[in-house]
């Protein structure tokens, strides 16, 4: 799965710290995450959506490995 | 993410106060035997003229201090590798499992070349170490997995 949480972030002037705070998790989740290394469950996918004010396809698409 | 099975993050701390020295300890009663005290024994082999006899629930004396180290590794180990992080997330108990899956391999992988190459009474090595193997590699492999992981974050900023 493939996700612009990156590019979101950056649109919003977030660090990585700030999104870990904002849904609770360690900064490691998010970077695991931004660099395809960790597909987060639906509950995080959803709470990094109502975040982001994006519906959930609009930040994590599946790529041909899915 | 309800309940996990994992300590609260203060017990890493303990873990870590009982693991160092029951680590030293478990190492010193190999030579030794202290503190040998009355205790309780559900079956023991006892040699009368050179003849095993095994005897049911009884009190025997023996020294305690492998026992105690026994206790205080298993304990804190566990207590180490079992409690939650400080930001405890669904990322880090993937980790957390990962970690235990390659211990599994690891540990068992090793302890089959063991069998294989070593015998008789220097087995008894083996089986006195395998125990707390395990948890150590579990508890190696997982520090160092978080360690990598927060060393990227560090390398991307």
């Amino acid at each position: 799965m493939k996700n612009n949480i990156k590019v979101q972030r950056a649109m919003r002037n977030m660090t990585q710290a700030d999104l870990a705070k904002k849904i609770s998790v360690s900064r490691q989740t998010i970077n695991a995450m931004e660099g395809n290394k960790y597909v987060p469950s639906t509950i995080l996918a959803l709470k990094i959506a109502r975040l982001f004010e994006k519906q959930v396809e609009e930040i994590f698409e599946l790529d041909a490995e899915d | 993410m309800k309940s996990n099975y994992l300590f609260d993050y203060k017990y890493k701390k303990w873990g870590w106060i009982l693991v160092l020295p029951s680590a030293t300890l478990g190492l010193i009663s190999q030579h030794v035997n202290w503190l040998k005290v009355p205790v309780f024994s559900f079956f023991h082999t006892k040699f009368l003229n050179d003849e095993p006899k095994l005897k049911l629930v009884q009190i025997i004396e023996n020294p305690i201090l492998d026992e105690l180290a026994t206790f205080g590794l298993i304990i804190g180990c566990i207590w180490i590798a079992l409690s939650k992080e400080k930001i405890e997330d669904e990322f880090i108990a993937q980790t957390r499992l990962n970690s235990l899956v390659w211990s599994v391999y690891v540990h068992y992988g090793l302890l089959l070349l063991l069998t294989l190459f070593i015998y008789d009474i220097n087995y008894l090595s083996v089986l006195i170490y395998a125990p707390f193997a395990f948890l150590i590699f579990f508890l190696l492999r997982f520090k160092y997995t978080l360690y990598k992981n927060k060393k990227q974050i560090g390398d991307e900023e």
